[in-house]
């Protein structure tokens, strides 16, 4: 069996095993306490979905020996497994059992969506790919797309929970404080891969910054997480306002990833879709 | 920026007071308030987006043409509002502009208050400390309030002792990184203003075998700043030796690029190598390679067997199979005749597309091309695209398809011969004097965001209290100016650091 098909092989389970992790979490969420054994049994569950994936990653960079994040399937794929381990990280230290769903269902459909309809076989870079920061600009980006997500998921829990809904779910300030705390890790990596796309852009085209699509957008969400940032000091914006923030910067990120890369063209367009 | 103090100061402030003064004054408190500031930010977001969306000047002339032709209607409406030019029109401009002056109207004030801090002791300490966070209180012996100071300025705080009490600050260094990360803001700002005025890039198509000199009239594109000066353009000249190309032929991702190298010899002396990621820099001008094509070699020959045109030939590139499109012109004939050509490299005849190119090599290169007589309209000293033929005042004479090598002797005697095919590589010569200010700008904005949000600002209160000889009775307690900071474990550092434990511990109280 080749590395690229055992990689697909490994993505695959780890769908599969997302989808029974979703089923649990599902019914952890009935139980009356948040901390029970369905939910202990659906963490552990995904531990194995996240080493899995980073495993099918890891064999895609060494079939093409490269990094491997150089088309949009293998990005959906990379972003996948920073969100999974931005949760596992922090289950470490905090109890966060209960967001395991909202974790699940957004990292099944980035994944349905990637084996499906972004799939493409593991191969060289084009030549504009050929950089080293390829490996810097990009991996920031991940990493922060994976913070990013949580809060997502946060910022929808918070609005349900102060509309009285979701009970069993930690308070709403709990909620709001932890959805910050991701946007204070995250925005610095976002900050820095804005940065480093900006020195690659000088190096590769001849500009740092030329309002290319996929820069502009970049930019719209640096701009909207930061009026998040000081919305929480606020008043009158903190809670609520907030929260509908950070469900926007996602918005544009998630329009960047999809609709600048597939139906609007730019410099950034030739990552293989 | 500025925390909005508390509901009653608003509503007096929302209020425009009569005189002049007082107004500009109310108009400035607006302009620098963070409800402001929110507001611009999302503006700034909101107005970029229609640049992202629709063509523009800055990017590509032509597509900008093309969108306005197919949408007439909204053309002329779009282009007053300068929605071709998102970037640079007044209502941005006015946006960010307005924001930046938001920003310098908060960042001053505050930067005299940070400095007027470092002269001030924190407050003094109050008489009760048990209703502040993670309250503590412990029975120890040996031990003095000196000691607790001396420890306390060991580990950083900013001390005010009043007696047996102490009042200790820290993380003075979130307020100089919001400082920094707001001024680099600024600086990144005005770097990009700079470096519009300043700069100046060009493009220029070259073929294999041709040269180029820094000069303007070498361009077959050319934009400058404002204060560009021709005089600021460094001397050099570059020949293309031979571009290489490598396209992907396994099954997947078929014809994708692999490699793009262009071999130049730069000055008559330097043999260098131009690659996708990898400009060449001469005296901070850089000249990049942006893409590549095919140039026929095409020879015509008139009735007498005359050569009357001989050159290769750049066909610019219509598809990622580089079936590309040509044109020659040759005027000095009477009439004048052009051919309109298109160039396949892995030419098939396909049933219903007729001839198409299926891969961007040079597997099975075809031309394809019609001879057309009359009048060029060069003549009327209206500019005209060299890669176009306009044929309304020419009538075609014939079509034919060749190969490399192969003639074709038209109705009108002149033979046309496709000697062979060369390549060219079109490159973008650069100059952009704000970028080392802009990364110092970017460089102190992530240092700045790194202290502004990850040091929290805080206080903490020691007390002691004398019980009997040597022995004595200690009180901690803490207050974190944002709600994501855990208090004790400051506390729990200055304790362990004081050799106090658990084991003395006489009471406490958590908030």
């Amino acid at each position: 069996m080749s590395t690229n098909s055992l990689s697909n092989l490994l993505i695959y389970f780890s769908i599969f095993l997302a989808a029974i992790n979703l089923l649990l979490f599902s019914i952890s969420l009935t139980q009356s306490k948040s901390n029970n054994k369905i939910s202990n049994i659906a963490m552990s569950l995904t531990w194995l979905v996240g080493i899995f994936l980073a495993a099918g990653l890891i064999l895609r960079g060494v079939a093409a020996q490269r990094a491997p994040w150089g088309n949009m399937y293998e990005f959906a794929i990379a972003s996948a497994t920073a969100i999974v381990f931005t949760f596992l990280i922090v289950s470490l230290r905090k109890d966060i059992q209960w967001l395991g769903i909202f974790i699940i269902v957004p990292v099944i459909l980035l994944l349905g969506l990637a084996v499906i309809v972004l799939y493409t076989e593991s191969g060289p870079l084009v030549p504009a790919l050929k950089s080293s920061w390829l490996l810097i600009h990009v991996s920031s980006a991940i990493i922060s797309y994976g913070a990013f997500t949580i809060n997502f998921a946060l910022s929808v829990v918070y609005l349900f929970r102060v509309k009285g809904k979701l009970k069993s779910l930690p308070s709403p300030t709990r909620i709001d404080d932890f959805s910050y705390k991701l946007v204070l890790f995250a925005f610095p990596i976002w900050t820095f891969a804005v940065i480093s796309g900006a020195i690659w852009a000088e190096n590769a085209w001849g500009r740092y910054w030329g309002w290319d699509p996929k820069e502009t957008w970049s930019f719209i969400t640096w701009i909207i997480y930061a009026a998040y940032l000081h919305s929480r000091v606020t008043v009158g914006w903190k809670g609520t306002k907030s929260a509908w923030l950070s469900i926007a910067g996602y918005a544009a990120i998630v329009f960047n990833f999809f609709i600048i890369n597939i139906f609007i063209t730019g410099l950034h367009s030739y990552a293989g879709v | 920026m500025k925390n909005q103090k508390s509901p009653k100061q608003r509503t007096e402030s929302t209020l425009p007071p009569l005189d002049l003064w007082g107004f500009l004054r109310w108009c400035w408190r607006q302009l620098t308030s963070m409800n402001t500031a929110l507001l611009l930010l999302l503006l700034v977001a909101l107005a970029a987006i229609p640049g992202s969306i629709l063509p523009q000047k800055t990017a590509s002339t032509l597509k900008v043409n093309n969108w306005k032709t197919d949408n007439p209607f909204w053309a002329e409406i779009f282009d007053s509002l300068g929605l071709f030019d998102v970037y640079g029109s007044f209502w941005f401009s006015a946006i960010y502009i307005l924001l930046m002056i938001s920003i310098i109207g908060c960042v001053v004030p505050r930067l005299k208050v940070y400095w007027q801090s470092f002269n001030e002791q924190p407050p003094n300490p109050p008489s009760v400390i048990n209703k502040f966070s993670a309250y503590q209180k412990f029975n120890i012996s040996n031990m003095n309030i000196n000691k607790v100071e001396l420890k306390l300025k060991e580990l950083g705080w900013r001390i005010n002792k009043k007696g047996y009490a102490i009042t200790a600050e820290k993380g003075y260094a979130r307020e100089a990184g919001n400082l920094v990360f707001h001024t680099s803001l600024i600086v990144i700002t005005i770097a990009l203003a700079f470096g519009a005025l300043f700069s100046y890039r060009g493009t220029v198509i070259v073929k294999e075998g041709n040269g180029f000199a820094n000069t303007i009239t070498q361009f077959d594109d050319f934009r400058a700043g404002k204060f560009f000066q021709v005089e600021t353009m460094p001397d050099f000249f570059f020949t293309l030796d031979d571009f290489v190309v490598d396209f992907e032929r396994g099954i997947n991702q078929t014809g994708a690029p692999r490699k793009f190298e262009a071999n130049i010899v730069l000055n008559g002396s330097d043999d260098l190598k131009i690659l996708v990621n990898n400009p060449i820099n001469f005296d901070g001008t850089k000249v990049f390679l942006t893409g590549h094509g095919y140039a026929p070699r095409i020879e015509v020959r008139d009735k007498s067997g005359e050569v009357i045109f001989s050159d290769s030939v750049v066909f610019l590139p219509q598809d990622s199979n580089f079936s590309s499109t040509g044109v020659v012109k040759i005027p000095d004939v009477k009439p004048q005749i052009g051919i309109n050509a298109r160039f396949l490299p892995t030419a098939i005849v396909d049933p219903v597309e007729g001839p198409i190119s299926t891969f961007p090599a040079l597997d099975n290169p075809e031309i394809f091309m019609s001879l057309w007589q009359g009048d060029l309209g060069i003549d009327e000293g209206v500019a005209q695209s060299i890669y176009r033929l306009d044929t309304s005042k020419m009538k075609e004479i014939g079509l034919e398809e060749l190969k490399p090598g192969q003639s074709w002797e038209s109705d009108l005697g002149y033979v046309i011969r496709f000697i062979g095919v060369e390549r060219f590589a079109s490159f973008q010569v650069a100059y952009e004097p704000g970028r080392f200010v802009a990364l110092l700008g970017a460089t102190l904005a992530m240092l700045g965001m790194f202290f502004g949000l990850g040091v929290q600002r805080r206080r903490i209160w020691v007390m002691m209290h004398k019980v009997g000889s040597g022995s004595s009775v200690i009180e901690v307690a803490g207050l974190a100016k944002s709600t994501n900071h855990e208090i004790s474990k400051d506390l729990n550092k200055v304790l362990s650091a004081l050799g106090i434990t658990e084991r003395n511990k006489i009471g406490s109280r958590s908030i």
